[in-house]
């Protein structure tokens, strides 16, 4: 196993996609720490370090997802994976092997984010107060890096699985990414909008898998308390709830993965 | 070839389906079959590669052969039949894996890597050293463009490259399908020599290629197909030798003819030579030509070739425009 996750990991390290990813989310992060506060009043939580992290993470999730789909697509497209797959590992171990690989990098450009927003936010408030209501005591500031990080990190790794397993089952790079954007953006608004017109989600809130991951992104410290109120999950619901999701889809693609002849 | 070499392998009619297999065997599919919908793309497939040999694999366009191989190498589960690889059937593939080496179809790599990062990914995959990438790149002349992304390379140089990804793990078995694809006159020949070594060495190389000159050259045995179904399978010699004939020049052509018949063979005057059916009557003919006393200005023996048998079993040149 140990092998297959070093094969994996210098086949995707060796792809220069990762690199401009990494650069545009250490930009977002970055340009997040600056947010104006007349603009991040708009955004969220104002200006707090965990605010800059919403967008970050939901702009770094698509472009992980779009990542994540472009390198499993085109293993098959190049017949890259029926070269590699003649190797003795079992196709169980192949996808074990990618998911293990794409928490790494999911955690590395979490970690990635938390750094850049800091520096952002330390930067932003030295240069000309960008950040006037940030508070620059590194005691106060630890909670909220860190809840940065664990949130990053968990979009993060939701899009790279998901992608990697959109790209799995539809071995094509193009179909990955507009069947992933195309389910998240458009089919679950639909289905959320059935949901509640139908009388379900009374609380305003439906357990699909992108909706989660918006409360997940928006939600942050408020979300407890803001969806105990309104009747909702709590973060840790929501948690569960998206790693159900993952679950689910790494099964299902594990099971087309493995019945299905490699071309 | 190494004729010291043992063969276990027998010439079989279409008809025949039985099998002298054993634990020894390199590969041994008996009744393979996969289809695609309705058609059967490998229908029933038995044949046997004894260790220790270079065995052709041909057969016509769409006659099933990377099907085949890619169920030869768990690529493609097949619908019916069994094989084992190194005495291991199918499902345990995994077991050998590492002592087989393979090239099926156009070599897939990442193109945005140098072929060096994608032996690396292979190797780290086998568990194989970066000395050993370093080893196979230079076996194959590559050691020089290994920087260069893959989707620079020509055809010659993925091939080559595919070929090396092969050697990785200096296998015991080879199991290559058209390696020879977009390779120059000069690697060609460093292919060859190089299989050659590789069953003098011990190892087996099942090898599927339309260069009928080149299997005919470097295989002591072939399974040709057709339709998915097994055609012939035998040693190339013997295939090749079933219509082997003497040419006789002589100015005295009925004598001849008659003289060689009293001697027990088939010989008949066709234009300005004598014909005599049959392989290795070269020395009966001199004999009974000296002992009558009988002028010859030529005596050569014409064996069919590879690849006249191929047409001739496969019809394979049926649906193409005559010039």
């Amino acid at each position: 196993m140990t092998d297959a996750v070093r094969s994996e990991l210098t086949k995707l390290l060796a792809r220069r996609m990762l690199l401009v990813a990494a650069v545009l989310i250490a930009l977002s992060a970055f340009a997040a720490g600056f947010l104006p506060p007349a603009l991040s009043a708009n955004v969220m939580f104002n200006r707090e370090l965990v605010a800059g992290s919403w967008g970050v993470a939901s702009f770094g999730f698509f472009l992980v997802l779009v990542f994540s789909c472009s390198a499993s697509g085109y293993e098959f497209k190049a017949r890259a994976l029926a070269t590699l797959a003649v190797r003795g590992r079992s196709r169980a171990q192949l996808m074990a092997a990618k998911l293990i690989v794409l928490a790494v990098i999911a955690v590395c450009a979490a970690l990635l984010t938390g750094l850049m927003l800091a520096v952002g936010w330390v930067l932003g408030d030295l240069v000309g107060g960008f950040q006037p209501n940030a508070d620059l005591d590194v005691s106060e500031a630890t909670a909220p890096w860190a809840e940065a990080f664990v949130r990053a990190a968990l979009v993060f790794a939701s899009g790279a699985i998901l992608g990697a397993m959109l790209g799995t089952v539809l071995r094509s790079t193009a179909a990955a990414i507009i069947a992933g954007l195309g389910a998240m953006l458009f089919l679950e608004g639909a289905v959320s909008a059935v949901i509640v017109m139908t009388g379900g989600g009374e609380n305003g809130w439906t357990p699909l898998f992108f909706q989660t991951l918006t409360l997940i992104a928006f939600g942050g410290e408020q979300s407890g308390s803001a969806g105990d109120a309104a009747g909702g999950p709590t973060p840790m619901g929501a948690y569960v709830t998206l790693a159900c999701w993952l679950a689910a889809f790494v099964a299902i693609a594990l099971a087309v993965f493995r019945a299905r002849d490699i071309a | 070839m190494s004729g010291e070499r043992s063969s276990n392998f027998q010439t079989f009619g279409p008809g025949s389906v039985t099998l002298d297999a054993d634990a020894q065997d390199a590969i041994v599919a008996e009744g393979l079959t996969k289809r695609y919908g309705k058609h059967a793309v490998v229908d029933g497939l038995s044949f046997v590669v004894g260790r220790g040999r270079v065995v052709g694999f041909l057969g016509p366009n769409g006659s099933g052969k990377t099907t085949t191989l890619r169920m030869l190498t768990g690529l493609v589960r097949p619908h019916g039949g069994s094989a084992t690889v190194l005495a291991r059937p199918l499902a345990e593939l995994g077991a050998v894996a590492r002592r087989i080496g393979t090239l099926v179809e156009a070599p897939g790599f990442y193109g945005g890597n140098s072929g060096r990062t994608n032996l690396r990914i292979h190797a780290r995959l086998a568990g194989v050293s970066d000395q050993r990438v370093e080893a196979v790149l230079g076996q194959v002349g590559l050691l020089e463009h290994a920087r260069k992304k893959v989707e620079k390379y020509s055809l010659g140089m993925r091939q080559r490259l595919g070929i090396a990804n092969a050697l990785l793990t200096d296998p015991e078995l080879l199991i290559l399908d058209e390696p020879m694809n977009g390779l120059d006159p000069a690697g060609t020949a460093a292919l060859r020599e190089l299989l050659i070594s590789v069953a003098h060495g011990g190892g087996t190389v099942f090898i599927s290629s339309h260069q009928l000159g080149e299997i005919q050259a470097m295989c002591d045995e072939v399974v040709l197909i057709n339709h998915g179904r097994l055609v012939q399978q035998g040693p190339v010699e013997g295939l090749t030798g079933r219509s082997a004939r003497q040419l006789v020049v002589t100015p005295e052509l009925e004598r001849t003819a008659a003289v060689l018949a009293a001697a027990g063979l088939a010989a008949s005057v066709e234009r300005d030579c004598v014909i005599v059916v049959g392989a290795g009557h070269g020395e009966r003919i001199g004999r009974a030509l000296m002992a009558e006393q009988i002028p010859i200005s030529a005596l050569h023996e014409e064996n069919e070739t590879l690849e006249a048998l191929f047409v001739e079993l496969t019809d394979s040149a049926e649906g193409w425009i005559d010039p």
